[in-house]
């Protein structure tokens, strides 16, 4: 029992240490953490595992059938054509079988920056208009390009353009979502390529996307290492210590791009770029892309 | 930073897809000439480490953190041009993938974020660390310059994208269809949170970063895609001098066609006495402040001003030029002189 050390012996309680989560170097990890293991949610819950008629269709087609969705969303200028477009495209979400869960990751950040942008929106300043809610009194001035009126207030016309910025955002955000919930990454990456999309830029991001996961694993790693370790020796060790930790990510991205490159060489890769054959066009990409441009028309008009 | 769909109305966000068709071409042709297809996984792993970049929260003054954008370390590390395609290929990733950013303000996002910002940097970058050995202090420091001019300069470009917006498109009533911030909100917010702020993130980011990379690894900053180092700095800077002194030659022209085409001054450069005469009263204030400093040449022009001959005056609107460059020419000379003096001249390890 002796050979073993104190630390490790049965029934030893481990000296009392503060919580490393309420120090400001495991709070500022902690967040960072977040932000990785999100990212990689979204990587791993891509459109491989995706079922249903969306996924059979080609990625071209849907490429195409959604930039024109997106055209025309941010042609519209009703808000409840905006709120349709939006409702659509949740409905064939649900109706495609598409991984709702990445799309409500994709969507999770639109309430907060979204809110952010659009509510100053809202405010007379910004706004003027028929005042809904008064939220301050002053004297109203100016002072060079700006003008303020007497009150600080939520108007009307604030309030209409706040919504159909929020519902614009909204609407993109779930046709983008629904696009790539759908669509495995290769496939995406070669129906740019098909759309024209120079060889060396999908080449790269199909590379990028594949590498990434492995990158962010490697923060992630970076990240629990500090956060097990806690303590802080200020801001100035913080800054210190990310920079360093980014050299270190940097010279294994450097180490991992050259073993690729090497094996990518050995099994005959001469820089000439080979596609898998692209699908076809059938009845289904014809009736989806129809399906599209009209809605597509429609809600440009409407 | 990234501008999500929704924001810019079409007028824009088409523009801004053609201004950067030139850029994404001649990314494109460069790269095929300097770094092959065989290199692509040194491109995609690039593009992933500026993802990797937003990862990493970086304390800053006042208790709070941010995170770099990372498009000036990428343009340090493989060079402007690997930076315009490294970082628009990490932007459409994070686009198509990540729905940060969006897919109509895609190449807005590339003209800010992959052109703009590193360009900039990358220009400031080099100025300053022109000649510097890889592990000197002072590449470091051009390098937090470069980060915070590239930053602050893209946070600019994007507030005017934004600022145009209402004035651009708008609905039947008056009202903003897309971005509602004119120019007057949207580039003092912008500024304000970057100059404070942000700024400096990117700024200790990319000086830290340069400094590690330069402690354990400075062969990596050796100048990039074969762009002029310290060799041939002299010649270069001859080259600059000549330029400006052929500049400093046409000066004379800003006396001759103003009064050729009957333009009057520059609007809001006028003197106290044009004032005057234009608001028919001259602001106190204005008055109280006019005389605390006499210019030593008062507009670029020979004691006895617009009597004297035109020769005279072009004569002395020469000198002027070449005195103003050098005394400018001279504090930047004596700025990189004050910043080389601290830097350390000790081999790469």
């Amino acid at each position: 029992m002796d050979l073993l050390p104190e630390w490790i012996q049965p029934g030893l309680v481990p000296p009392s240490t503060p919580a490393p989560a309420s120090n400001f170097a495991s709070r500022t990890a902690r967040r960072a953490l977040g932000r990785i293991v999100r990212a990689s949610a979204l990587l791993m819950g891509g459109g491989e595992t995706a079922e249903g008629f969306l996924a059979g269709i080609d990625a071209r087609a849907k490429l195409l059938g959604v930039l024109a969705l997106l055209v025309a969303a941010t042609l519209a200028r009703r808000p409840e054509s905006l709120a349709a477009a939006a409702g659509a495209a949740w409905v064939v979400a649900l109706a495609g079988g598409v991984n709702l869960r990445r799309v409500s990751l994709v969507l999770s950040f639109v309430p907060l920056f979204g809110l952010v942008l659009a509510l100053p929106a809202a405010l007379s300043p910004v706004t003027p208009g028929q005042p809904l809610l008064v939220l301050l009194r002053y004297p109203a001035g100016s002072w060079g390009p700006w003008h303020w009126p007497a009150d600080l207030s939520v108007t009307a016309g604030g309030v209409y353009v706040a919504l159909r910025l929020l519902l614009r955002t909204t609407a993109c955000l779930s046709l983008g979502a629904l696009l790539t919930a759908s669509t495995p990454g290769p496939a995406l990456w070669r129906a740019l390529g098909g759309l024209g999309v120079p060889a060396v830029f999908t080449m790269t991001a199909g590379m990028m996307a594949r590498y990434l996961d492995l990158l962010l694993r490697a923060a992630e790693e970076v990240h629990l290492a500090k956060i097990s370790r806690g303590g802080s020796k200020g801001a100035g060790f913080e800054r210190a210590w990310a920079a360093a930790s980014l050299g270190e990510i940097y010279q294994r991205t450097r180490r991992l791009a050259d073993e690729v490159t090497r094996a990518m060489v050995s099994r005959g890769f001469t820089g000439e770029v080979r596609l898998l054959k692209d699908g076809r066009f059938g009845v289904k990409e014809v009736l989806f892309l129809a399906a599209a441009f009209t809605g597509a028309v429609a809600l440009a008009l409407g | 930073m990234h501008i999500p769909d929704g924001y810019l109305g079409p007028a824009t966000y088409l523009a801004a897809y053609g201004a950067m068709v030139p850029f994404w071409s001649a990314a494109a042709a460069r790269l095929k000439r300097t770094l092959s297809l065989r290199r692509v996984p040194f491109l995609a792993l690039g593009a992933a480490f500026t993802f990797l970049v937003m990862m990493f929260n970086v304390p800053i003054p006042g208790g709070t953190t941010g995170h770099a954008v990372g498009s000036v370390l990428v343009a340090v590390l493989l060079g402007p041009w690997a930076a315009v395609a490294a970082v628009s290929v990490s932007l459409l990733v994070q686009a198509l993938l990540f729905g940060d950013g969006g897919i109509t303000a895609y190449g807005a996002n590339c003209l800010t974020m992959a052109v703009v910002m590193p360009f900039t940097g990358w220009w400031v970058y080099r100025v300053f660390s022109r000649g510097a050995a890889p592990n000197a202090l002072r590449r470091s420091l051009a390098a937090a310059a470069g980060g915070y001019v590239g930053l602050n300069l893209a946070a600019l470009a994007t507030a005017v994208l934004f600022g145009i917006q209402p004035a651009l498109a708008p609905d039947a009533s008056g009202r903003a269809l897309y971005c509602p911030f004119p120019l007057s909100i949207a580039i003092p917010a912008m500024a304000a949170e970057h100059l404070l702020l942000f700024g400096f993130v990117e700024a200790a980011v990319t000086g830290l970063v340069v400094a590690a990379l330069a402690r354990t690894e400075p062969n990596l900053l050796q100048e990039p895609e074969g762009s002029a180092g310290a060799a041939d700095a002299q010649p270069r800077w001859k080259r600059w001098a000549l330029a400006l002194l052929v500049i400093a030659l046409f000066t004379p022209l800003g006396l001759a066609l103003p009064g050729l085409f009957g333009a009057g001054d520059a609007w809001g450069e006028w003197g106290a006495e044009d004032l005057a005469e234009k608001a028919g009263y001259l602001p106190a204030g204005l008055q109280r402040l006019e005389g605390l400093w006499k210019a030593p040449m008062p507009d670029y022009a020979p004691p006895g001003g617009e009597e004297t001959t035109l020769l005279v005056q072009s004569l002395w609107y020469i000198v002027s030029a070449v005195t103003g460059a050098v005394l400018v020419g001279g504090a930047a000379w004596g700025l990189r002189r004050l910043l080389g003096g601290r830097e350390s001249h000790g081999p790469s390890s």
